[in-house]
């Protein structure tokens, strides 16, 4: 049994072949990404790695960047807005018309005024969008009026895309829901088009073809067709993950090292952690689950220049004077020691681990010649000028582990900056619970810096320069689904009584038992992960509840405010 | 209700054995309940009244004289020597912040230890509003610290805890919109919309009406407003708070002001909590 694995990057496609079940790597590959036809980049790819038999892929996995591009770029909106019970601030930016009706509900999940679904028959008549994004006042709370309003739609249009706000997200945030529901259904487009491109291309099945959710699990071709928008950041995903099979610990700080950033994540149990507040994409937060990264700008092809006389490792990336096609041209001039804007080839730390005799990547003689015209430039012997170079990748690097296992980027220049730092007479180690995993091309001289700075073992993985490409296809189907038991007080006849709320997939159910609405809401949590388990084609899973109470003191007494009912399933 | 009248009376009997001048004092004050006193965890009192006033007291002879006046709530005292500072040519707007703020703050201090009450506080706010006026009829508008909305949960017609934060937030430098009491969540968020306020504040002193403020946090968070809700009031804890989103919890009249100024600015609910929680 085979499986290939396949991570679409900004600038590399990386592929990986795999036997399963032992997951063993049997070949990889890795070409150019050209961006304006991901599915050829996906075949160079798929066809480097010569896949034995491509209909017979037991499974056939692809991360990609598309869906993080196209909310970044944006792409022509074909979106119809509908708002129930509020109007939206900013429509303009997600949809190119609004249509406003009455209705909604209150905090909790009772009706606030009845639905106007006359407004919207008579308002679709006029609607050229193919596609709707549909969001209710409180409809997370209670989805009722966005179901009634989804199937009026498809019966006006039978052949509609709809995507409701409250099936996406669990947030509060009306318009928030609105913007996301947009987003996805522009998105569901561009992806149905990729799937099928990359299914006519490679020969491989569609029933066998999946995707990687930003949350580091897989998803089946047609959910992601359903919610593209989860597919947002699973490249940096699929690397954590890669990081931890390919290393085999399934708790590590995972290090990917690229060209331009390092990317730095904790894995805990073979899970990625998540990010509390969702995904941060082209500069806003989307409230999806994803990854918790921390990224930092360095990387093989980071700068390093001349600034007043001294070293300066710089924050944007260059190429690798030694990977040069004419180094010698581009030497000429002593420009390439400086900071000018425009600058195509320069020193980097490609460059450095060349030089210095830690890698063997990239043309030895140009690499010693650069580093020595900038020694000569700093006034410094050329092992000084190494050991502050090196010190100064060692420091950044160190700087950004502490981030990434704190949550606190420390000031630069600050108290406990220094402390990090040390001195001649003080040595700071960090002491690391988890080992250290590294992936990417050049990391293996990066993590060799740490050494004797960090306390604990440090793993290089065979094929790591793939990770990406093997985490995307050993990863498997995950879901986890909450369902919140909300406790309200309630005036029934002058006395106080407690009433239970449950959110179910179309509407909202009360008890007047906590045990039976704890006991509805397992049944709901249940149900919704099995038929996303079926979805997603996995056969073989476990189901696990778990409930938790959310209390608060009052009086000397714990009261319960909420319990939450988690349901997860995992393939095995 | 009545678990609650009944602990309540428990811990007033206990806080008379234990120190019972303080208590006669508030028993005087006949809003023990209503201010949601935690007998016992009340900030440790530093030092004496007289530093309290020391601390705040302006250098400036004149300065300290407005403020002394502030303090004393004789509101004729406090327009005659601002009328006199600006004619001899002051800045309007240093004698509001450096004369007649320190005499507030020091009334707004000596309330949160216990050693001045509501009328006081309300009398000074008086006397400080006549300076105010005169400033303001030199300056133009006086600039306010922040837009501020006070309200008493759906339900809840307890309103002299919230009374007093309203003037205390005031005597401090917001522009504060008193909603009333029983008021729904709707009628906040109208309030928010219309009047382009930055934060509410919300209180009340029944356990059976304290859902409301939940309710009116998550509707200000559901129609994307991002204007966080400060709690407080009898039946108000912080563990209580922290089980739903966009709030913050404020024990005293004087932590209104300190989440205000946080909240006014531009921190939003969970820098706040963060830093005062």
């Amino acid at each position: 049994m085979y499986a290939v694995g396949i991570d679409v990057g900004g600038t590399y496609t990386d592929g990986a072949l795999i036997e399963l079940p032992a997951r063993a790597v049997l070949r990889v590959a890795k070409v150019p990404t050209d961006p304006g036809d991901l599915a050829g980049s996906v075949l160079r790819c798929f066809h480097s790695l010569s896949v034995p038999a491509p209909s017979l892929l037991s499974r056939f996995c692809v991360s990609t960047t598309l869906a993080t591009n196209t909310m970044v770029e944006g792409t022509k909106k074909d979106v119809c807005a509908i708002c129930i019970g509020l109007r939206p601030s900013r429509p303009i930016d997600y949809a190119n018309e609004v249509v406003s009706i009455d209705g909604g509900h209150d905090a909790s999940g009772n009706e606030a005024s009845p639905l106007d679904l006359s407004t919207l028959t008579s308002a679709m008549a006029h609607v050229k969008s193919s596609s709707f994004a549909i969001s209710a006042r409180f409809g997370v709370r209670n989805p009722e009026h966005e179901v009634m309003v989804a199937n009026e739609v498809l019966r006006v249009r039978p052949t509609a895309t709809v995507v409701r706000g409250s099936e996406l997200v669990g947030v509060l945030g009306m318009e928030e829901r609105l913007f996301l529901a947009a987003k996805n259904a522009e998105l569901i487009h561009v992806m149905r088009g990729l799937i099928r491109a990359i299914g006519s291309v490679t020969k491989v099945p569609v029933s066998s073809t999946y995707v990687l959710k930003g949350d580091g699990s897989l998803i089946s071709s047609e959910e992601a067709a359903l919610r593209p928008i989860m597919t947002v950041l699973s490249g940096p995903a699929a690397s954590v993950v890669g990081g931890s099979l390919l290393s085999g610990s399934r708790d590590a700080l995972v290090i990917d090292i690229g060209g331009t950033t390092t990317d730095i994540s904790l894995i805990a149990n073979g899970r990625v952690r998540l990010a509390e507040e969702g995904a941060m994409v082209g500069g806003a937060r989307l409230r999806v689950p994803a990854i918790d990264i921390t990224t930092i700008a360095l990387g093989g092809n980071t700068e390093i220049y001349c600034d007043d006389r001294r070293p300066r490792l710089g924050q944007r990336a260059i190429h690798p004077m030694c990977l040069a096609p004419d180094a010698p041209r581009q030497m000429k001039d002593r420009s390439f020691l400086f900071p000018v804007p425009g600058k195509v080839y320069g020193i980097t730390p490609v460059d450095l681990f060349r030089a210095r005799g830690r890698s063997d990547h990239g043309d030895k003689g140009i690499a010693t010649v650069a580093l020595a015209a900038l020694a000569q430039a700093c006034d410094l012997s050329i092992d000084e000028l190494f050991e502050s170079l090196e010190d100064a990748i060692r420091y950044r690097l160190l700087r950004s582990l502490s981030a990434a296992l704190t949550g606190t980027m420390l000031p630069e220049g600050g108290d406990a900056d220094a402390l990090l730092k040390g001195g001649p007479h003080l040595r700071t180690v960090l002491r690391i619970g988890v080992p250290i995993v590294g992936i990417g091309a050049p990391v293996r001289p990066f993590l060799d810096l740490l050494k004797g700075r960090v306390e604990c073992e440090i793993i290089v993985p065979e094929h790591h320069e793939v990770g990406n490409a093997v985490g995307a296809v050993c990863t498997n189907v995950f879901v986890r689904k909450e369902v919140a038991v909300r406790c309200e007080p309630r005036m029934m006849q002058g006395e106080e009584v407690m009433t239970f709320s449950v959110t179910m997939p179309d509407g909202q159910r009360t008890f007047q038992s906590r045990d039976d609405a704890v006991e509805f809401a397992m049944a709901v949590g249940t149900s919704e992960v099995r038929d996303y388990m079926e979805r997603s084609r996995a056969r073989k899973y476990q189901t696990k509840v778990d409930v938790r109470d959310i209390t608060y003191q009052e009086y000397g007494l714990r009261k319960v405010a909420e319990t939450v009912v988690t349901v997860t399933a995992e393939e095995q | 209700m009545v678990r609650h009248m009944d602990l309540l009376a428990e811990e007033l009997l206990e806080f008379r054995e234990r120190d019972p001048a303080r208590y006669r004092r508030l028993i005087q004050e006949g809003m023990l309940a209503e201010l949601g006193f935690e007998i016992g965890s009340k900030s440790a009192k530093v030092g004496t009244i007289e530093e309290v006033k020391a601390k705040h007291r302006p250098r400036d002879a004149m300065y300290a004289s407005i403020s002394d006046a502030v303090i004393a709530g004789n509101r004729s005292k406090v327009e005659e020597l601002v009328a006199a500072s600006i004619a001899q040519g002051k800045d309007p707007l240093d004698v509001v912040t450096n004369a007649l703020m320190p005499g507030i703050q020091t009334q707004c201090e000596l309330y949160d230890r216990g050693d001045a009450f509501v009328p006081e506080i309300l009398m000074s706010n008086n006397a400080m509003q006549g300076g105010i006026k005169l400033a303001q009829e030199k300056l133009g508008d006086v600039p306010t610290k922040g837009k501020i909305a006070s309200f008493v949960a759906e339900g809840d017609l307890h309103d002299i805890g919230k009374n007093i934060v309203v003037a205390i937030l005031r005597a401090n430098g917001f522009d504060v919109l008193d909603l009333g009491r029983d008021v729904a969540a709707d009628t906040v968020v109208s309030a928010v919309k219309e009047k382009g306020l930055q934060m509410v504040n919300g209180s009340t002193l029944m356990s059976t009406t304290k859902a409301g403020l939940k309710k009116t946090a998550e509707t200000l968070e559901e129609e994307g407003l991002s204007v966080p809700i400060a709690c407080g009031g009898a039946a108000v804890s912080r563990s209580y708070v922290e089980t739903f989103g966009n709030s913050i919890y404020g024990r005293s009249p004087l932590d209104a002001v300190k989440i205000a100024t946080e909240v006014c600015s531009g921190k939003d609910w969970k820098e706040a909590r963060k830093t005062l929680h």
